[in-house]
């Protein structure tokens, strides 16, 4: 699949990663009959060979253990074997580091499709409020679009890729264009009664998961396993939805297993062409273009704004502000387990349906004054009869010890008696938390690595109290007792470590003024009228929503503008 | 059914699924498919000698009765000869055991060895002496119970009913009634 370009030719796009972003931008360039270069860093990928779908563990000698590095304490599998080949905590040869005294974990994808392969496949709409932070609160900034210049691609990207849901009427989780959500399961039944009681809501998940065939996709067969890749594409995924369908037009060329070194840029500030490692052959080479739309990942974005020091850009190209890498932030983390005495003995039941939650608990004090903590958070809600695994009895073996007939009937009266509940919750950018290039390590290709600088504030801390609080309370008014905290990456105090939620934004922040953002309102350089971004790095703050839906919708109305101002002959 | 054959089903569905019209039928034959394919043939440790194997698989047994229908010793000797660290653990862990019965804890009498377990299955009993007993059978006991509710006999007997295609999600009422008889809200 890889097609070397030769030296003359130029591209008129170049787009450089193909998650949700650089898939969104490579469908709908296509689309409008432009022809699209596309570079990913890793392989391409068959989702026939390469997701695991529908697999028992037994299939497998090991079930799904690997060379048992769990039994010693140590991940072999970023989410488990069986998940989808999405991407890793650490690539060999291709570090990162962290300031002393800092941590934050990077999740990084090295494949076609990006993190979308495996991703939660939660799609929720910013609220309107959520574009204009600094004017609701006075902290961090407001963006400069508002929701109704995103709403309409909010519309486009949500009736594409198909997403469930209801229409609600709530201010924090604006409604849109939905498909047929799946019924609650038992214990999610419960959580709603425990909600009703409390006054929080919690209402059917937003999921880009389709229930009806869809633009030749089939319908969700509800077998669960939506992380592992979804082989009907019945979820959405950038490379089964957005890339294969626009290969069709014959107007995508894909260059994989190469990683981006560089931007050229010329004198006038302009990138000329986009420096990249021929993993195959670990040679440098160039591909000349016209336009070039990163779309990295956040922080992988800034990484290659910063790396392209030029004497025009000595600060890396479009960073003129300084602001590259600034303004890193991540979801906020928190998770109860809870144990339900009222689903003991329960029926059993196949409760696999979608990957993920039926329903989940969207924000619900905006408008309460005087909380100790700004912003909010919602809540992901898990539980029910899932398929037995590697671990997945753990607990058991650890709280009740013993053996035999004894430990058997613990671990079978406990099955399916656990609910999870994980809050993700706004972070206000901080002075304190973000990422420059490292001044001496390189990468097995030469590249200049990340360094990431990450604390949390007060305002993160005082959230997960009140998320600790709110999951108890949902706990024991259904009857059942905490059981522990839940999220495997955290700090002491429970909240998740920096870059564990994955949601890892901001790093070239879009605005109306040249000297404090990276980026127009249409996610194009103020440096370099032909450099776009389209991934989460332009976002201005990181709403207490998971980004991929937003991360299409912009990049959706960013490919309208590049496709225009190419017609218009302004770039 | 091979792992070739295997693939060339799924990628037919894939591909299926990619034009346009995807049988609902084609993805549960899939499932139907992987779910009967088995693996055969008579297992050789790769790690354990003679009589290493057989206090595996006692102790595998004692552990979780029916641990052998999972195949819960051929799961440890797989793992462990990919891992030297997890193989020295358990051979290290049967010496422990065989140095506290008569030299071979396979051999000893039922009681001998049930004797032995209740001292090294709770940590409440840790001491400088038994640490290491309890030690390797929190490791045991981990890896036996993963790998018997990982085989087709445990995912059976715990209940699970799922992995397969269904054309819409149904919850059954009577498990909701159930549970909400049960719950603060009946």
């Amino acid at each position: 699949m890889v097609q070397i370009q030769p030296r003359q030719t130029v591209a008129d796009v170049v787009v450089i990663g193909s998650g949700a972003g650089g898939g969104t931008v490579t469908r709908v360039l296509a689309g409008m009959g432009i022809n699209v270069t596309l570079i990913e860093a890793g392989p391409m990928v068959n989702p026939a060979r390469d997701y695991k779908e529908h697999m028992w563990p037994y299939q497998v000698p090991h079930r799904g253990a690997g060379t048992g590095l769990m039994y010693g304490g140590r991940e072999e599998y970023a989410f488990g074997y069986f998940l989808a080949p999405n991407g890793y905590w650490n690539i060999e040869g291709e570090p990162y580091t962290s300031a002393p005294g800092t941590e934050f974990r990077w999740f990084r994808s090295r494949i076609l499709g990006g993190r979308t392969n495996h991703y939660g496949r939660i799609s929720l709409r910013f609220a309107d409020y959520d574009f204009k932070p600094y004017s609701t609160d006075g902290l961090g900034d407001d963006w400069p679009i508002t929701y109704e210049d995103i709403s309409p691609y909010y519309d486009k990207a949500e009736e594409f890729i198909g997403v469930t849901g209801t229409k609600e009427g709530i201010r924090s989780a604006p409604d849109g264009v939905f498909q047929k959500p799946a019924a609650p399961r038992v214990h999610e039944r419960l959580v709603k009664q425990s909600c009703d009681k409390l006054g929080i809501p919690c209402i059917p998940s937003r999921m880009a998961i389709i229930t009806k065939n869809h633009n030749g996709r089939a319908a969700c067969h509800y077998c669960g396993q939506c992380g592992r890749g979804c082989i009907t594409a019945s979820n959405y995924s950038s490379s089964q939805v957005d890339i294969f369908p626009a290969m069709k037009t014959g107007r995508v060329t894909i260059m994989n297993d190469a990683m981006a070194r560089e931007l050229v840029t010329g004198a006038d500030g302009r990138v000329t062409a986009v420096s990249y490692i021929d993993k195959a052959t670990r040679t440098e080479k160039q591909i000349r273009c016209r336009t070039v739309v990163v779309a990295a990942s956040a922080c992988e974005t800034a990484r290659l704004l910063l790396n392209s020091k030029s004497a025009a850009s000595p600060n890396g190209v479009a960073n003129s502000s300084g602001v590259v890498g600034r303004y890193l932030t991540d979801s906020v983390g928190y998770g109860l387990t809870g144990y339900v005495p009222a689903l003991e003995g329960m029926p059993k039941y196949d409760s696999d349906g979608f990957g993920g939650m039926h329903v989940y608990i969207p924000w619900w004090e905006w408008a309460k004054k005087n909380k100790d903590f700004p912003r909010g958070y919602h809540v992901e809600i898990g539980g029910g009869f899932g398929m037995p695994g590697v671990g997945s009895f753990h607990r058991q073996c650890r709280q009740h010890e013993g053996y035999g007939a004894a430990l058997k009937q613990n671990i079978q009266s406990e099955y399916g008696c656990y609910i999870g509940l994980s809050g993700r919750g706004e972070m206000v950018p901080n002075a304190h938390s973000f990422c420059d290039i490292d001044p001496v390590v390189v990468d097995r290709f030469g590249i200049p690595v990340l360094r990431f600088h990450w604390r949390w504030s007060e305002y993160e801390h005082l959230q997960v109290k009140h998320m600790h609080n709110t999951f108890a309370q949902i706990i024991e008014t259904l009857g059942g007792r905490v059981a522990g905290l839940r999220n495997p990456e955290r700090e002491g105090s429970g909240i998740s470590a920096g870059g564990s939620i994955i949601h890892e934004l901001g790093t070239a922040r879009m605005g109306a003024d040249p000297k404090t953002s990276a980026l127009n309102k249409y996610c194009q350089a103020h440096d370099a009228k032909n450099l776009f971004v389209a991934d989460a790095a332009p976002f201005v703050s990181n709403p207490d929503k998971n980004p991929t839906l937003t991360i299409c919708a912009l990049a959706w109305r960013t490919a309208e503008y590049l496709a225009e101002e190419m017609r218009k002959g302004n770039v | 059914m091979s792992d070739q054959s295997r693939r060339d089903l799924l990628r037919g569905a894939a591909a299926t699924a990619l034009v346009g019209s995807l049988d609902p039928l084609a993805a549960q034959h899939v499932h139907e498919t992987v779910a009967s394919q088995k693996a055969a043939g008579t297992y050789q440790p790769k790690v354990f000698t003679t009589a290493e194997w057989k206090t595996v698989q006692v102790l595998c047994e004692l552990i979780v009765p029916g641990a052998a229908s999972g195949n819960a010793a051929e799961f440890i000797d797989t793992i462990a000869s990919a891992n030297p660290a997890l193989a020295a653990a358990w051979t290290g862990g049967i010496a422990w055991l065989n140095a506290r019965a008569n030299g071979s804890f396979s051999n000893a009498a039922p009681a001998a060895q049930t004797q032995l377990l209740n001292q090294i299955a709770f940590r409440k009993n840790d001491s400088p002496e038994l640490a290491p007993g309890i030690g390797f059978f929190d490791l045991a006991r981990r890896m036996t119970v993963d790998a018997y509710y990982t085989s087709k006999a445990g995912i059976a007997e715990i209940g699970y009913q799922g992995n397969k295609g269904m054309s819409e999600f149904k919850v059954p009422e009577e498990a909701v009634a159930y549970v909400m008889r049960r719950s603060p809200f009946a």
